[in-house]
């Protein structure tokens, strides 16, 4: 790659390589999954770089809230990081991701009449459009849509009559999914080649695996999948026609062959003898973390080091908030090491 | 010994009456006893029933609880907790009927089938897991599991009910009632015997009285 070419990522590529170094390996996450009890698993956190979020963190939604402060100053450091306007906007999106999550949780909770206030990541201070205030706000839902500010007020106005007459808030949700995945994948499409690639490779696995496991849930009860509106490498005509096969393991045998295929099939016997969907999900959830590794590896001077450490972090707090619910709940460290992925 | 009833006149009349009522408390109690031990067989039967419903309910209650740690440490306890307040709140609908087992009302819940398809539970499936569905439709099962048991211990509670009722009256008829009757009873039958032999000793004074008058020639 030509010097030109490298040099957008030049100072961003600094600090994510040198924020590596604070990824908990195989070894860190095995010993706080061994910890014997809340305590220990406490004082083995100190001992990693999420000392800082572990202290003072007296139960699991404690150590969630830290945790969710943790990934969005990840984010933030990106975000201050990036300067070629490109890529700079597409991170902008792809970090308005938390964003929506917050938006989606209050209008949870508004539509509800829900008091109390949901664990939001702390986004309000980059995007500026006070969201997370408003969940603090004892206001109405539609309250809640007046003081809404661009893109969101315009994208939800649409499916606010039919909010209002039976309080179905997933409209608004898979409005908001549509919202934020067009954005990412309009600015992922002014990326330059290599770039564009790699997020559509992974941004778009995402997507696939999120409706995969959709498919399959409603393949279970025979009923009508509502997916996300984006299809990558498995087309939606190809669900479709999986859908019409007898039975899931028939379903997932009738797709296009792929990595997601692959997984899911190297899983049917898990999903024969525990006749749960949960072994096909753990499949997912493992093969896109390969995928990320993988595109990580060697730390390449390219997007993937980036969008691949925000992945990995992403994953790494949700390891460390599943190993904490199980130590809350006293689960035996053989189940939690099924949970976590390494 | 047993208290005879108070202000009870040693006729015949009372003492035949007596007799029928004996009988009849006999009978009763018989009947009683047999209603009693018939009962105790339906309760014996609905408390094993109870017994492998709360078996069922508390594994079930188990099953979930896990399910729910699951989706919890997949998905985040707190995302959890919002995805519940999206989902759409069940209308329960429960009748009340009853049936008869020797003649006490036991009560039968109706319910409509409470287990949602994933789709009509109203939660995003694209934002969640199966193990949050899984967790869900245990949770549906154990409130069906909870209303049946609650209408077994309900049966319980009127049989038990019902049968120290009978024992109550069974042993009212065993150790008051007929024991009273037959001391009654046995009281008139001495009274009309004792009665009986005033009457002869009586007759024969007189009669010993009218032969002395005729001896003497008056």
């Amino acid at each position: 790659m030509a010097l030109s070419g490298v040099a957008r990522y030049g100072y961003v590529y600094a600090r994510v390589r040198a924020r590596f170094a604070d990824v908990l390996d195989a070894g860190d996450i095995r010993a706080l999954i061994e910890a014997e009890g809340w305590d220990e698993f406490i004082s083995t956190l100190m001992n990693t770089p999420y000392g800082k979020a572990a202290t003072g963190a007296g139960d699991a939604r404690e150590l969630e809230r830290a945790l969710k402060q943790e990934l969005t100053a990840q984010y933030m450091m990106i975000m201050r990081s990036v300067t070629e306007k490109r890529l700079r906007n597409f991170f902008h999106h792809f970090f308005r991701r938390l964003e929506v999550e917050n938006l989606k949780a209050i209008i949870r909770l508004k539509a509800r009449r829900h008091a109390g206030e949901p664990l939001m990541y702390p986004v309000d201070d980059y995007f500026k459009r006070g969201i997370t205030m408003l969940a603090r706000e004892d206001i109405t839902i539609d309250a809640l849509f007046d003081r809404l500010k661009e893109p969101y007020k315009s994208v939800l106005s649409a499916h606010m009559a039919h909010m209002r007459k039976n309080g179905d808030t997933l409209p608004l949700e898979r409005a908001l999914d549509k919202e934020i995945f067009t954005a990412i994948f309009e600015s992922a499409r002014r990326l330059h080649g290599g770039d564009r690639r790699i997020v559509s490779e992974i941004v778009g696995l995402e997507v696939d695996i999120a409706n995969v496991i959709a498919f399959l849930r409603c393949k279970q009860e025979d009923t009508t999948a509502d997916l996300l509106p984006f299809a990558f490498s498995l087309p939606f005509e190809k669900l479709r026609d999986a859908a019409f096969a007898e039975d899931i393991p028939s379903s997932i045998r009738s797709l296009p062959d792929g990595i997601i295929r692959r997984s899911l099939e190297r899983a049917i016997p898990d999903y024969e003898s525990e006749h749960s969907l949960l072994p096909f999900e753990k499949a997912l959830r493992k093969m896109f973390y390969e995928r990320v590794k993988s595109i990580i590896r060697g730390y390449p001077i390219n997007i993937g080091t980036i969008i691949g450490f925000l992945y990995v972090k992403e994953i790494e707090i949700q390891n460390i908030c599943a190993i904490a619910i199980g130590k809350e709940h006293e689960m035996p460290a053989d189940n939690l090491m099924k949970l976590v992925l390494m | 010994m047993p208290e005879r009833i108070e202000g009870v006149s040693p006729t015949r009349m009372e003492l035949l009456r007596l007799r029928q009522r004996e009988k009849l408390a006999e009978n009763g109690e018989e009947l009683l006893r047999e209603k009693r031990d018939a009962l105790v067989a339906e309760l014996l039967d609905v408390v094993c029933e109870v017994r492998d419903a709360r078996k069922e309910m508390e594994a079930k209650m188990k099953e979930a609880f896990t399910h729910l740690a699951i989706a919890k440490a997949m998905l985040g306890a707190e995302k959890v907790r919002n995805l519940s307040l999206s989902a759409r709140p069940q209308e329960m609908r429960i009748e009340f009927a009853a049936r008869s087992v020797m003649g006490v009302s036991i009560p039968i819940i109706e319910f409509r089938h409470l287990v949602r398809k994933t789709t009509e539970r109203g939660y995003s499936i694209t934002d969640s897991s199966s193990a949050l569905d899984e967790a869900a439709r245990c949770f549906e099962e154990a409130v069906e599991k909870i209303l049946r048991l609650a209408e077994i211990e309900e049966a319980v509670r009127h049989l038990a009910s019902e049968v120290e009722k009978t024992k109550r009256r069974v042993n009212a008829l065993k150790y008051v009632v007929i024991p009273r009757l037959k001391e009654t009873r046995r009281y008139i039958q001495m009274r009309l015997e004792e009665m009986e032999r005033e009457n002869f000793t009586r007759l024969k004074k007189i009669k010993a009285v009218i032969e002395k008058r005729e001896a003497a020639g008056i």
